[in-house]
């Protein structure tokens, strides 16, 4: 549904986005993740059609994203990373003004949403928090009910309890079919709401990958406590696994594939406790960009 | 009509700019049309002489013969310079508002996000931006005519005075063409405003040099403002090539700004 072939735009002084590549099928969501400044926003831009590709294509729905913008935008909901709205409207204008851009003036789902994210939606826009123009962006990306949202960093400047409502959305959407682009920088929400991911760094994708998947295949490490101190060190001594920090009576066991073989080797010892560190996309996350940036 | 709620949008931030220029101006040629004496302009070219030094009249066009008719009064005192920065005032601020004020802000990428063109939205501001102009001046040219009908009936040569305020159309056509340019070729309102606002005062800077001093006249043809020949149109001469010529510049002008828009990286 979404596109992206070889994408490359060049800004100079080794900014922008280079080769990028990535599909999005119908009632995928794609959870983008990257530093600031990686290129996640100037792809998304160019999915908009703001940008012309120096080279490549993007596509959505089988349509040029730059030559058939506006026929694309019929089926597209859209949250810009740093949303610019019509300040000097109130929420509600804001709502019936784009809502008539797009002739599509039945504002119930609006009133839902503004019911949902307890938006003051009669306050100017100017007048309003960050977090209230945020809701005001989530609104309007929602309210016309599109089959494909591209969001990027949706619940930024979100409360904890707005954050949450955000996630049911996303999972209530994904439920509907709805093909779904969002970056964050929230490892959690994308954990949570995302299908598969893509890491970008430096204006290259570094990983498309099915997120289930790749967290079950990561190698695992493990702390185990020992009865005692003697125990602890022949464990260590045998060198049959690769040992991380040592904290007697804890050892930690690092890469562990097979964690069965792990287990037969325990038999033979006095093991009080064995704690797994749990592998996050974080953590997942951390490894690619560790290091230089 | 499918951009109507860009419309109430636009009028909604430009009316107040749009009443104020159009007070300005039905004010100004209120009071100068006004100041016409049909038994001759010998207290009037006196009063000005005694208020200014000779250059200065004939840098703002007062120069004036004394048994000079209500059209030639109203074209010297008025449409010779000081219509220009008045209405420029319009040009620069609306234009500038048209699009790249939105670019600027981000707001394009709201507009943008719905099922329109680029090109059909910078056509739709572009429409907006003249039809304004042609309000103005419109307006303005009907005043002008009651005024001068209640005041000196029958001295108005109306022909010539429409003619006049057609001449101003197209010349404003250039100016706000090239507003439009700008605004529709740079993401920031402050690159836009030194070329959008930046040129047409040019022009009309050296125009008034070019007034100054006869050594000074060859100046006038680096100016767009000699287009509009106000003699010859008040005196039956020839002026419409010039016409011919304002009005394909002012369209070619528009026409290249919808088109560089459409075409180019927004920063949005």
């Amino acid at each position: 549904m979404i596109e992206i072939h070889n994408l490359t735009k060049d800004f100079g002084r080794s900014k922008g986005v280079f080769d990028v590549s990535f599909n999005i099928k119908e009632g995928e969501v794609f959870g983008f993740l990257g530093p600031n400044g990686a290129g996640k926003t100037t792809t998304i831009r160019h999915l908009m059609g703001f940008l012309n590709a120096g080279a490549g294509s993007c596509s959505i729905n089988g349509l040029d994203c730059r030559k058939n913008s506006a026929e694309i935008m019929k089926t597209v909901g859209y949250l810009p990373g740093e949303p610019a709205l019509f300040d000097s409207m109130t929420g509600l204008q804001f709502f019936n003004f784009i809502a008539k851009m797009r002739q599509k003036t039945d504002m119930s789902l609006c009133q839902q949403l503004i019911d949902r994210f307890e938006l003051d939606a009669v306050t100017k826009i100017r007048k309003m928090s960050k977090g209230m123009k945020q809701k005001v962006a989530i609104v309007t990306a929602f309210m016309n009910n599109p089959d494909i949202l591209i969001l990027d960093e949706p619940t930024s400047g979100l409360d904890p309890l707005m954050q949450v409502e955000f996630d049911k959305m996303i999972s209530e959407q994904k439920k509907l079919g709805k093909t779904i682009l969002m970056s964050s920088h929230n490892f959690e929400e994308v954990e949570k709401n995302c299908d598969i991911i893509g890491i970008i760094r430096q204006g290259k994708m570094v990983c498309v990958e099915d997120i289930h998947s790749l967290l079950s295949k990561k190698k695992k490490n493990y702390t185990l406590v020992f009865a005692s101190k003697s125990e602890a060190a022949k464990f260590i001594s045998d060198k049959k696994f690769e040992i991380g920090t040592i904290a007697f009576p804890s050892v930690e066991v690092r890469q562990i594939d097979d964690f069965n073989a792990l287990i037969r080797e325990l038999q033979t010892f006095n093991i009080i406790e064995i704690q797994s560190e749990t592998y996050t996309l974080e953590n997942l996350f951390m490894q690619y960009y560790g290091g230089t940036n | 009509m499918k951009l109507k709620s860009l419309l109430l949008f636009d009028i909604k931030q430009s009316y107040g700019i749009f009443a104020v220029i159009l007070g300005f101006m039905v004010m100004y040629l209120s009071v100068i049309i006004n100041m016409y004496d049909p038994n001759g302009l010998e207290e009037l070219i006196a009063l000005a002489k005694f208020k200014m030094s000779s250059d200065m009249m004939d840098a703002f066009g007062f120069n004036i013969e004394k048994n000079a008719s209500l059209i030639s009064l109203i074209t010297s005192y008025f449409y010779g310079m000081l219509i220009y920065f008045i209405l420029i005032i319009y040009v620069i601020i609306v234009g500038n508002r048209m699009i790249v004020e939105h670019v600027n802000k981000g707001t394009m990428g709201y507009l943008l996000s719905t099922p329109h063109t680029r090109t059909k939205i910078a056509s739709f501001q572009a429409v907006f931006f003249i039809v304004g102009i042609f309000l103005l001046l419109f307006i303005l040219m009907i005043v002008g005519i009651i005024v001068s009908e209640i005041s000196f009936p029958g001295l108005l040569d109306i022909k010539a005075f429409i003619l006049l305020n057609l001449g101003m159309f197209l010349l404003f056509g250039m100016f706000s063409g090239i507003s439009f340019l700008a605004s529709c070729s740079f993401n920031e309102t402050k690159n836009a405003l030194a070329i959008g606002a930046g040129l047409p005062l040019l022009f009309i800077m050296i125009n008034i040099l070019s007034n100054v001093d006869p050594s000074l006249n060859f100046l006038k043809n680096f100016t767009i403002v000699s287009l509009l020949d106000t003699d010859a149109i008040i005196s039956g001469g020839s002026f419409l090539l010039y016409f011919v010529i304002m009005f394909v510049s002012s369209f070619t002008l528009y026409f290249a700004g919808i088109k560089i828009f459409a075409k180019r990286d927004l920063s949005l």
